[in-house]
């Protein structure tokens, strides 16, 4: 029994020493590298959320009921007509009981009906027959109205024969002379209706000549003569330069160069007071009409010259000559030469009324001392002024208002063309002022000088430039452009307040209605 | 023409008005054209209050009235020169032919100023004088082109053959060169009446 025990007990202790042997080693091995790692600290505790708020509670609605089966119905019954019966009663018109409307009524009577095409007048009757033999067909008829005192009665006559083509005619401006081809009961007259612009053609048949008669414009500037193409331009100006180029050349710039040149000289006698002696040499034969006419001044109306070699004048025949020249006279204050200036060239050169009409009262106007003779007289003229100034400053805006021009449908007789032409006569009147005062400063002042020759040209070249700046300014400067519509808006606004005032006064007497 | 007893006025009856009426004119029409300068009214303000201030120097400081006379008709044409060439300067400023208008308007200043006793000798005895001839061949030259441009503020033909552009162009030109015309001219107003040969 120890036996076994014992055996026992060292077969367990050999089993321990194997196992120790074999296992111990790797525990031992392993205890040196590994080493406990840090403890793990608790983290925070998470915190609730917010519950929800707010919402509401859906209440369970009412439950819907099922409604009741629809009931099928009864089906149709075929062949039944959809329409009523109702009696035939083709052929018969149905009349409303209604009232006839009233007689007379364009709206009814005219109501539905389709315009038709105007009637158009026939072509005017052509009455060449009538210039040879007087029998045209439609002269018996003209014959009534066209003894009408002026052109238009001619051409209402017109109207009637050819369905109102005629009126145009009527409406010319020398219609006057329609009336009497109305005459047309003889052949002869006739013939004299030919030289009717327009409305002599339409009265009578008669054949109008076709002469074109040239226009104001026309007239006046040839060079905007177009008639003969480039020909008449070029033509033109040569007539326009001679016109209006040389009759200032003449009197004011040629006539002093060639004196200046010739050696033309007036120099006070030394010694006096009011002695002058004048020298001078004879020019080129070429240009001795114009030297001779420089030395010619006028006193009194009466033509007087200087000779050439002349020993003794006075002061007030020099001073004469100088004013002749529009020269500034010895011993006149400039401002005094100034104002003569503007005087005479806007006096001289717009008015036919001396001053005295406006400063004094008018007892009759058969007192010549009223009208201004420089006006009309033929140095002012010469340098296209007095009449002739009216007739440019006009022509532009004549021209407008003829049949030809842009502004035809209004005619001379509206008040557009009494302010279109106002408007320019104003601009006119200021730009003669503003030369002339330009003039006369330059030719003033330079006269005084230590060169007194030297104010011819300056005086010249001044006003030219002063023109040319003025026409420059209101032409082609918005400003210029805004001056020029406010005058005419002024003479617009005053032309038309005359036109209603005598619209009223015509309405008084009973004239107009 | 005689050179003698001019009589002295008063400042602005004689020749002061001349310098304040022409600066007025031809000033106005140097800021106008082409178009209205606030800028150059100033300058042309500032030109003419020192030509008045020289004139009334003169007035009282110039014993000789026809020195006095001869300087104020000076100081006239040389600034309706400068009024005169004010537009074309204006309208070129900032392009090539602005330089070319300034140069030229320089060279004739200086020229005339350089010979201004042969511009005297000229007016004072014309004889058979280029100076003279050449004169009153420009005038009548631009009494010419006046006679077809304009005619008291209304335009003729040939401001009427040019639309608004090359018209202002053109007549700012011929207004350059009326302007450099009388600057040239004013320097033979510099000789003084004593050394008149």
């Amino acid at each position: 029994m120890w036996q076994r025990i014992l055996n026992k007990i060292a077969a367990l202790s050999m089993i321990a020493i194997l196992l120790v042997w074999n296992v111990f080693p790797v525990f031992a091995y392993a205890g040196e590298f590994m080493k406990p790692g840090k403890a793990i600290t608790p983290g925070k505790s998470f915190a609730p959320g917010q519950a929800i708020q707010g919402g509401q509670f859906i209440a369970p609605g009412e439950v819907y009921e099922p409604g009741e089966a629809y009931d099928p119905g009864k089906a149709a019954v075929s062949g039944q007509p959809i329409l009523p019966k109702s009696p035939l009663n083709n052929g018969v018109f149905i009349i409303p009981n209604a009232t006839a409307p009233l007689p007379g009524s364009i709206l009814w009577q005219l109501n539905g009906m389709e315009q038709g095409n105007a009637l158009q007048g026939g072509a005017p009757v052509n009455g060449g027959n009538g210039v040879s033999n007087g029998k045209g067909p439609n002269g018996g008829q003209v014959m009534d109205t066209g003894k009408g005192p002026n052109g238009g009665q001619a051409a209402d006559a017109g109207k009637g024969l050819n369905g109102g083509q005629a009126a145009d005619a009527g409406e010319g401006p020398n219609g006057g002379k329609a009336a009497d081809t109305g005459d047309g009961t003889d052949g002869g007259k006739a013939t004299e209706s030919g030289k009717a612009t327009d409305a002599g053609d339409a009265p009578d048949g008669g054949e109008a000549e076709e002469e074109k008669t040239p226009s104001l414009l026309n007239t006046l500037v040839k060079t905007t003569d177009g008639e003969r193409g480039w020909f008449s331009h070029v033509t033109g100006i040569f007539d326009d330069f001679k016109t209006y180029g040389l009759g200032f050349l003449n009197r004011d710039v040629a006539g002093a160069a060639l004196s200046m040149m010739a050696g033309f000289k007036i120099e006070k006698i030394a010694g006096t007071t009011d002695g002058y002696k004048v020298t001078g040499q004879k020019n080129s034969k070429l240009f001795d009409s114009l030297y001779q006419r420089y030395k010619g001044y006028d006193v009194n109306g009466s033509d007087r010259s200087l000779g050439t070699h002349t020993k003794r004048i006075k002061e007030s025949t020099f001073n004469q000559f100088l004013q002749s020249k529009e020269l500034r006279p010895k011993g006149m204050k400039l401002s005094t030469f100034v104002a003569n200036s503007i005087k005479s060239g806007v006096i001289d050169g717009w008015s036919p009324f001396t001053k005295k009409i406006f400063t004094s009262p008018i007892k009759s106007f058969k007192d010549r001392s009223l009208f201004n003779k420089a006006f009309i007289s033929k140095s002012n003229m010469i340098k296209m002024n007095g009449p002739l100034n009216y007739a440019m400053a006009a022509a532009g805006t004549l021209w407008d208002y003829s049949p030809e021009g842009n502004n035809s449908k209004k005619g001379y007789f509206s008040s557009d063309f009494f302010t279109d032409l106002s408007t320019e006569v104003a601009i006119g009147v200021g730009s003669t002022a503003i030369g002339s005062i330009a003039s006369s400063v330059a030719t003033g002042m330079v006269a005084g000088s230590v060169v007194p020759g030297l104010g011819t040209v300056a005086g010249a070249a001044a006003g030219l430039l002063a023109g040319l700046g003025t026409a420059v300014f209101i032409n082609r400067t918005s400003l210029g452009k805004g001056i020029k519509n406010g005058i005419k808006s002024g003479f617009k606004f005053v032309y038309s307040n005359i036109g209603k005032g005598l619209g009223k006064v015509g309405g008084l007497i009973g004239i107009g209605k | 023409m005689e050179l003698e007893s001019e009589q002295r006025f008063k400042f602005f009856e004689g020749n002061g008005l001349g310098v304040l009426i022409s600066s007025v004119i031809f000033g106005f029409f140097g800021s106008a054209i082409p178009d209205w300068s606030f800028g150059i009214l100033l300058l042309n303000l500032i030109i003419t209050i020192i030509s008045l201030g020289l004139s009334r120097y003169w007035y009282q400081s110039v014993k000789s009235t026809i020195r006095y006379n001869s300087l104020t008709s000076f100081i006239m044409l040389i600034t309706m020169g400068v009024y005169m060439a004010e537009p074309i300067l204006r309208l070129s400023f900032g392009t090539l032919v602005f330089w070319p208008f300034l140069l030229l308007y320089l060279v004739v200043i200086g020229y005339a100023l350089f010979k201004r006793e042969m511009i005297f000798q000229a007016f004072h005895r014309p004889g058979k004088s280029k100076i003279v001839f050449g004169s009153y061949l420009f005038v009548i030259i631009l009494i010419i082109i006046s006679a077809f441009s304009f005619r008291n503020g209304q335009e003729l033909i040939l401001m009427q053959l040019l639309d608004d552009q090359e018209g202002v162009f053109f007549f700012t030109v011929i207004m350059y060169l009326g302007g450099l015309f009388l600057s040239f001219l004013s320097f033979a107003l510099l000789k003084k009446p004593e050394d008149i040969k």
